[in-house]
């Protein structure tokens, strides 16, 4: 799993996630996204790159919204890929962790 | 499909449950099974290696898990042993949904993940083993 965080616009940060979000994936994501969501900014998690989940990478996303959400930013989820959608579906996430399917669609809830 | 049948002992640590992963992956490709399929074998393997190694009880320094999976008309079939203190994870309540991110508890839904991608999910005890059973269907 690799992890690139950089600036979204002026609106917050955009982590990009690569790989699979698995045990070994949520480790070592584990303090540079615990990081970023203790700026409180909003966060775009860019999601396209990961391939595989499962509850424990779950559990570091939720962990890292709940943060931001203490600073009443947003966190969003861009563009996971159909089988990590149902994944996040079928764990009941769909309305705690906001989906977007573009970059755009992302800047218009950051900005709303 | 004679060869269609795996088999493989694993240790129990955080880089043991992401071999596992890969191992499966493995498989799969060489099965040319779907990738759907394969997705819900390794989601249901993956959250069982880790309530094993987050929650089992140890009862030796040698505790292991042993993965079978199975190509058969209809899907794969999984069996999943683990050495830890007996624990069914069939007979865990499904946790209640948080309505806000603010109440939301980041832990336990691994189980209920088991549950939604598993059919045919049964769990005995054997004296030695946690022994879990199911099924992902194409």
């Amino acid at each position: 799993m690799d992890i690139t965080i950089s600036d979204f616009g002026n609106l917050g940060k955009k982590v990009i996630l690569v790989g699979k979000l698995d045990i070994a994936g949520a480790e070592r994501i584990d303090l540079p996204l615990a990081a970023v969501a203790g700026t409180r900014q909003s966060i775009v998690v860019d999601m396209m790159g990961v391939d595989f989940i499962a509850s424990i990478g779950i559990r570091h996303l939720v962990m890292a919204a709940k943060a931001v959400a203490r600073g009443n930013g947003k966190f969003l989820l861009l563009n996971p890929t159909p089988l990590v959608t149902e994944v996040l579906k079928t764990a009941g996430l769909e309305q705690l962790l906001p989906i977007v399917r573009s970059e755009d669609e992302a800047l218009a809830v950051l900005a709303g | 499909m004679a060869n269609d049948v795996e088999t493989r002992r694993f240790g129990m640590s955080c880089s043991d449950v992401a071999a596992i992963d890969d191992w499966l992956e493995t498989v799969g490709a060489r099965w040319g099974a779907s990738e759907r399929t394969m997705f819900g074998a390794r989601l249901c393997v993956a959250e069982l290696a880790a309530n094993a190694l987050e929650h089992g009880i140890s009862r030796t320094s040698a505790d292991h898990i042993v993965v079978t999976v199975r190509r058969i008309c209809g899907g794969v079939a999984v069996e999943f042993l683990d050495s830890r203190a007996p624990f069914d994870p069939t007979a865990v309540p499904e946790p209640d949904r948080a309505e806000s991110i603010e109440s939301a508890d980041p832990t336990g839904r691994g189980l209920t993940l088991l549950h939604a991608y598993a059919r045919n999910l049964t769990y005995s005890h054997d004296g030695i083993y946690n022994r879990v059973k199911l099924m992902i269907s194409t």
